[in-house]
């Protein structure tokens, strides 16, 4: 094992459709400000290293960080690009965390930077070349490969997420009502929070049914909005930390598991035999994760969750496969008022992916609000004392999961 | 080429989308051109010289079972090189690495593991990486910054403070004949503008380097590939006498914008 890595700081942009007034530097730098403002006694100049990512070319530009460099801080610094589609904000943060605990001389303080500005490009093409629902059944149908990306109800995140959506509902009988009340509960949270995109203080459950479907049982007014957003966060060693903020969040585990493509079906990548609400690499990434942090009982210990949940089925998924509640609980708990902001388990109180998705950011959004919640920053801050939480990721081809399990004091084996 | 997309439109979309992008008369190919000027301009290099680099590449590949069929050229001459089309004047047609498809992969493990895994391991000693500006008005295009900051970051690591004389190879990503000069003085394998008195010495790029195929996300790592290949003893026809020390590295952007560097050391009996 490397370094103990700690969060020092996480910075958001403000988030929107369209954020026109900016370009992608501009729109990262803000993130960057955001997330140095809150550690006074460090600048853009004592940062040894930097990470940075978004989506492959959804904006149309290919590298972007190679043009960014100085509008980052990066010049004559090393950095290191990732990006590996939903997941990408995880693998950032992740990445950030192994370039601080491998211990390189000079290397102690690096910024991690996910980003993505969808109104410059064109994001359902993007995520056509990743996502598409059962095609060997539709190609069976007769329609050619080249009109079925064109078709939402086949390509893109919907495409994939209506099947598992059904197979969740089948699975644990819940009911549209039950997915509006997650829409709910992350829409009015995202009101309470200064950077999100949809904000809607007095949406109801009705309103919520009472628009149209864009693929069963996924309704307008379920699905996440396409955000333009950055956000940023600042990792270094125990010792740094403990200098420049008051509570440092120490990173205990950190996982990132691939399974089966559980739907494409097409072109050899993945059988397409899975149920995509099984989900194993969520319950994998779950048990590595919690298990470098030394946590036996998740459903006891962690105080707060930030999971990725573009669709409001996902969320209820996310929970259970992580280990927060048993298998077929999770709608009752958003029911009963526990995941709500003052519950026993707060989820997703800056409204989650499902009220704000700039893609590339939203998983690295994830573990920052976790973080920002233990330090007691977070735009919309949880009434009791977060001791542990944790932030995930998700997507792939409905296949991958990137976990951080955050705590305010070291993992047990460095006591 | 890379069969499925076209590799100089991709590039196209790294540059600054609102000044050079529209214009395209900067990119991946002109950039090339602008960095050999500029090196046989600031040191006095021949294009014989830069040439020449090229030959030892294509003779090298041809040793190599795994280099592009098209890219082993045994009997190239220096006339050859500099007769066929201009690329980006004046780099021509064969100072360019050639395209091709690959996919390499590596297996790591920490030391206990790796000594169970084979008797031949070969330890990483040192790696560092680095970008330098973009914008190459900005830059010294007769010298890499980003190659000089990445190797002292893996040198301090690798504890390596001669490099002439303890590194014994170096398998470097190039994308022209003129870079392999450029970044092995970075490496500080050479004198800056005298990295052509290497070319006669067989120790940069034995097998053929990009030249033997350069598929641009997996270039780097064969590069490293190739560098344990040699530190092994499994380089058959063109393996480098007594290899001890070598670096291998990688690149991306124009003028080799990015560079990481890797510290390979021979291991085991």
């Amino acid at each position: 094992m490397g370094r103990q890595v700690c969060v020092a700081s996480a910075g958001f942009s403000e988030h929107a459709s369209k954020r026109s007034d900016v370009n992608m530097p501009e729109l990262i730098s803000e993130a960057i400000e955001d997330c140095l403002k809150k550690v006074p006694n460090i600048g853009i100049d004592d940062i040894d290293a930097f990470v940075n990512g978004n989506m492959p070319a959804f904006e149309g530009s290919n590298l972007p960080e190679l043009w960014m460099t100085d509008w980052m801080g990066a010049r004559n610094k090393p950095l290191m690009r990732v990006t590996t589609g939903g997941t990408t904000g995880g693998t950032i943060a992740i990445c950030g965390y192994y370039t601080v605990t491998a211990g390189l001389p000079g290397i102690d303080t690096v910024l991690a930077i996910a980003f993505e500005q969808q109104s410059q490009g064109d994001t359902a093409l993007g995520l056509a070349s990743v996502a598409l629902g059962e095609i060997t059944i539709i190609n069976s149908l007769g329609i050619p490969y080249e009109q079925l990306t064109r078709l939402l109800s086949a390509g893109a995140a919907i495409g994939i997420a209506s099947y598992q959506a059904t197979n969740y509902m089948r699975r644990s009988k819940i009911t549209e009502e039950d997915l509006a009340r997650v829409v709910v509960q992350n829409r009015r949270n995202a009101a309470k929070t200064w950077w999100t995109h949809l904000k809607m203080p007095d949406l109801t459950i009705e309103q919520v049914l009472d628009t149209p479907y864009i693929s069963f049982p996924l309704r307008y007014g379920m699905v996440c909005p396409a955000s333009d957003g950055a956000c940023a966060m600042l990792f270094t060693t125990e010792e740094k930390a403990k200098e420049l903020v008051d509570i440092p969040v120490y990173v205990n585990g950190v996982a990132s598991v691939a399974h089966e493509s559980a739907i494409l079906g097409f072109d050899g990548s993945g059988a397409g035999q899975l149920d995509p609400s099984e989900q194993l690499e969520a319950q994998k990434s779950a048990d590595l994760a919690f298990s470098q942090a030394g946590i036996s009982f998740p459903r006891k210990e962690i105080d707060y969750a930030e999971v990725y949940s573009p669709f409001p089925n996902q969320e209820l998924m996310w929970v259970e496969k992580l280990g927060l509640f048993e298998t077929n609980t999770a709608s009752a708990m958003y029911e009963t008022g526990v995941t709500a902001l003052n519950g026993e388990l707060p989820i997703n109180c800056s409204g989650g992916v499902n009220a704000t998705n700039a893609i590339g950011a939203s998983a690295m959004e994830r573990p920052a609000e976790a973080a920002l919640q233990i330090m007691g920053k977070a735009g919309n801050q949880v009434p009791k004392t977060v001791h542990t939480s944790l932030g995930h990721g998700w997507g792939g081809a409905v296949n991958l999961c990137t976990l951080m399990v955050m705590a305010d004091e070291p993992r047990r084996k460095f006591k | 080429m890379p069969s499925c997309f076209p590799y100089h439109s991709t590039r196209l979309y790294e540059t600054d989308p609102t000044w050079e992008r529209p214009t395209q008369f900067v990119n991946d190919i002109t950039s090339g051109g602008f960095q050999m000027r500029a090196y046989m301009e600031n040191y006095g290099v021949s294009k014989e010289d830069i040439a020449k680099v090229a030959v030892a590449n294509h003779n090298n590949a041809a040793k190599n079972p795994l280099a592009l069929e098209e890219a082993q050229k045994a009997n190239l001459s220096v006339n050859d090189v500099l007769e066929s089309d201009i690329y980006a004047d004046p780099v021509t047609e064969l100072m360019v690495a050639p395209l091709g498809d690959c996919i390499a992969a590596l297996l790591l493990a920490p030391e206990q593991q790796a000594l169970k895994i084979t008797n031949k391991p070969v330890w990483i000693t040192g790696v560092g990486w680095n970008q330098e500006t973009y914008y190459l008005g900005d830059r010294d295009l007769s010298q890499s910054k980003s190659m000089e900051l990445a190797t002292k970051m893996a040198y301090n690591t690798a504890d390596i403070g001669d490099p002439k004389n303890e590194i014994d190879l170096a398998e470097i990503h190039t994308q022209y004949a003129h870079e392999e000069l450029i970044l092995s003085e970075a490496l500080g394998l050479a004198d800056n503008g005298k990295g052509n008195l290497l070319t006669d010495k067989n120790c940069i790029n034995p097998s053929g380097g990009a030249f033997g195929g350069n598929s641009p996300c997996a270039t780097g790592l064969i590069r490293v590939i190739e560098a344990v290949k040699q530190l092994r003893g499994e380089a058959g026809e063109y393996q480098v006498i007594d290899a001890k020390k070598a670096v291998a590295t990688g690149q991306i952007g124009m003028c080799a914008q990015s560079n990481i560097v890797w510290v390979l050391e021979k291991g085991g009996a």
